[in-house]
């Protein structure tokens, strides 16, 4: 039972990192105080986790058979090479490192599902796509709906302020139905856990991290996208709930950070605004490479060790 | 959750009704400046300065309703912004009618003197009805325009005072420094309208 | 709008006796477009200068602006309105005679000039006054 030490250790880590995607740009700005936005989002996720949090584990399970030492040290490195990747800065995605972790494993004895695997990484290449479409369709059909029929000021003060808690906790939902799986979805596959106690332990590790360890990553994370108007900044969130609910649907783990980029991305394109540069898609490309691989590499050393020790 | 929401309005509504209020009060300031510099009943000064104290009352009401949490922290600064200029104006309008007081202002620039005064009293009119337009959701690059149109007017009469200046005879040191912070702070009104319009325009173009 | 409240008070003229440089070098320090030319003979009416007169008649054709008197290029005679004539016929009029300017007459004195660059602020003030008008 120990070895779930490391799922848990790998949810708390995604709770710190990927609730900034969702009240930081509102927290940032002082819109939503810090102890308010971590205990909306903690609620939410584990929420999201419960209601829904089973669907995207099966795909793990699909993806390779599992024993409990393994998920043990696929965690572990997956969380290493997140750690790593969020240090340098490319918004990396916990479920891109967990994939590669598991594919790096399994070279070295089962052989795995390859078809399940081309069907996770087209999911991760329209993760951007989706959220970017969404994002440039909410602008402007909301922006047509509501924004132009709310014109007195103090009405639309409050519809933001409204707003942006409700798709914030949307968001968050999102976030832990997506992306409990993540956590402990190996253990699941390895038995080591029934899949509603699973859902339920990583969405509490989520919470855990959130409630934390989470205040740093938000305030830069959030300051980074303030140049966005309140609006924008809220059919962003909007736009990367939707998004991870969808796949969530596809019963694929995605990439909350990659959503948001990809609907800041759409909100320029709905406003006729340049949101983005060569770089930053560089560095999601660089990262949609360098996140599987470091944590197969990972995995893979760690696997060999193992067999290495028990031989 | 209804409740709150509503709740939540009152407290916005409450500081855009003290700012109206305030507006109001520099209005009738400015009215009352140039009542005063028409007919030259003195003690209307005294009631510029109550009408001055009042604005001040309107300001702090304003400023601690928004500090108290209203509105969305991207608005507060402008907010704050708007209302210190059209308290920084009424001081203006407080310094005018003071200065007023202790000099006898000479035949040769009463005149534009008064229609500065004028255009003050029309500029503060139109940034009412902006505040009113924007305070609804609407467009007003057309007052701000017009109040724009008006200070240059206000400047232009400036540079004329400041050509005929040199016939105004001045008896002694503080003779000439009442005159020229006279002149200062009259001329110094438009400005801060000017501004406090611009302050206006750039809150609703942050909330589209 | 009463026309008072919008027209140029501060009148700037010139002896009709005056050279055509002279009246250049009036509009060049002003900043200003025309100057009101006053008879220098009892013979003679008032008249108006513009820009467009020094260019045209002087300037274009190569004569020497020292030599000639504004009165010789002056536009004759002085389009007057009474001070109480509503803006909306002064444009018309002034549309009617294709000139930019013209003087506010109170009695048989000029107290002022209306140029169209006023008359189109007006309607901006008058505009943003009354939005939904």
């Amino acid at each position: 039972m120990w070895r779930i030490a490391g799922g848990l250790f790998l949810g708390w880590s995604l709770g710190a990192n990927h609730s900034a995607n969702i009240f930081g740009t509102a927290v940032a700005s002082g819109l939503v105080r810090f102890s308010r936005a971590v205990w909306l989002t903690a609620a939410y996720v584990v929420l999201g986790a419960v209601l829904e949090g089973t669907k995207c584990m099966a795909t793990y399970s699909k993806l390779a058979a599992l024993h409990a030492d393994a998920a043990f040290a696929l965690t572990v490195s997956t969380a290493v090479t997140m750690t790593g990747l969020t240090r340098a800065g490319v918004p990396a995605s916990t479920s891109q490192a967990l994939v590669g972790a598991i594919i790096g494993w399994s070279l070295l004895n089962a052989s795995p599902d390859f078809g399940q695997l081309s069907r996770i990484v087209v999911c991760w290449l329209l993760t951007p796509v989706a959220a970017m479409v969404s994002s440039a369709v909410l602008h402007r059909g909301l922006e047509r709906l509501v924004v132009e029929r709310i014109r007195s000021f103090s009405a639309r003060n409050r519809f933001f302020l409204v707003g942006v808690l409700l798709t914030g906790c949307y968001a968050a939902y999102g976030l832990g139905a997506n992306s409990v799986a993540n956590v402990t979805g190996v253990y699941v596959t390895a038995g080591l856990l029934r899949d509603d106690m699973g859902a339920l332990l990583g969405g509490l590790s989520i919470a855990t991290g959130i409630l934390t360890y989470s205040r740093r990553v938000m305030l830069t994370v959030g300051k980074g996208i303030v140049p966005l108007d309140p609006f924008s900044a809220m059919v962003v969130v909007l736009a990367e709930a939707a998004t991870l609910h969808l796949f969530t649907q596809l019963r694929v783990p995605v990439s909350s950070s990659q959503a948001v980029v990809g609907a800041v991305l759409g909100v320029g394109v709905a406003k006729d605004l340049k949101t983005i540069n060569a770089r930053t898609v560089l560095k999601i490309a660089f990262g949609w490479v360098l996140t599987p691989v470091g944590a197969g590499a990972l995995a893979l050393g760690a696997h060999a060790v193992m067999n290495a020790l028990r031989l | 959750m209804l409740k709150k929401f509503m709740r939540g309005n009152r407290k916005e509504e409450a500081a855009l009704t003290a700012m109206h209020e305030h507006l109001d009060l520099l209005c009738a300031a400015g009215h009352t400046l140039t009542e005063l510099l028409t007919s030259n009943a003195k003690d209307l000064v005294e009631k510029i300065f109550d009408l001055e104290r009042e604005g001040d009352t309107a300001r702090r009401r304003v400023l601690s309703i928004i500090f108290e949490g209203a509105f969305l922290p991207y608005l507060r600064p402008n907010l704050c912004r708007f209302v210190e200029l059209v308290d920084e104006a009424f001081d203006t309008v407080e310094d005018t009618a003071r200065y007023y007081d202790l000099i006898a202002l000479h035949p040769s620039i009463t005149e534009e003197c008064r229609r500065i005064a004028s255009f003050n009293q029309q500029m503060c009119e139109i940034l009412i009805l902006a505040f009113e337009l924007a305070v609804r959701g609407e467009d007003i690059r057309e007052q701000v325009l017009a109040i724009r149109i008006l200070e240059k007017r206000v400047d232009d009469l400036k540079g004329d005072i400041y050509q005929k200046i040199h016939e105004v005879p001045v008896a002694d040191f503080w003779q000439g420094k009442f005159y020229a912070d006279f002149l200062q702070s009259l001329t110094a009104f438009s400005d801060l309208i000017e501004d406090a319009s611009d302050a206006l325009y750039v809150l609703t173009v942050s909330f589209r | 709008m009463k026309l008072e409240e919008i027209m140029t008070r501060k009148l700037e003229s010139i002896a009709s006796d005056a050279s055509v440089y002279e009246a250049i070098e009036r509009m060049v320090d002003k900043r200003i477009r025309s100057l009101l030319v006053r008879a220098s003979h009892p013979a003679e009416l008032d008249g108006v200068v513009t820009a467009r007169d020094v260019v045209f008649k002087v300037l274009a054709k190569g004569l020497n602006p020292m030599k000639i008197r504004v009165g010789d290029i002056a536009c004759r005679p002085l389009r007057c309105v009474p001070k109480d004539e509503t803006v909306e016929n002064v444009a018309a009029l002034m549309e009617q005679a294709n000139v930019a300017r013209v003087f506010v007459c109170d009695g048989g004195t000029v107290v002022g000039l209306v140029a169209l660059m006023d008359i189109m602020q007006a309607a901006l003030i008058d505009r943003a006054r009354n939005p939904h008008a």
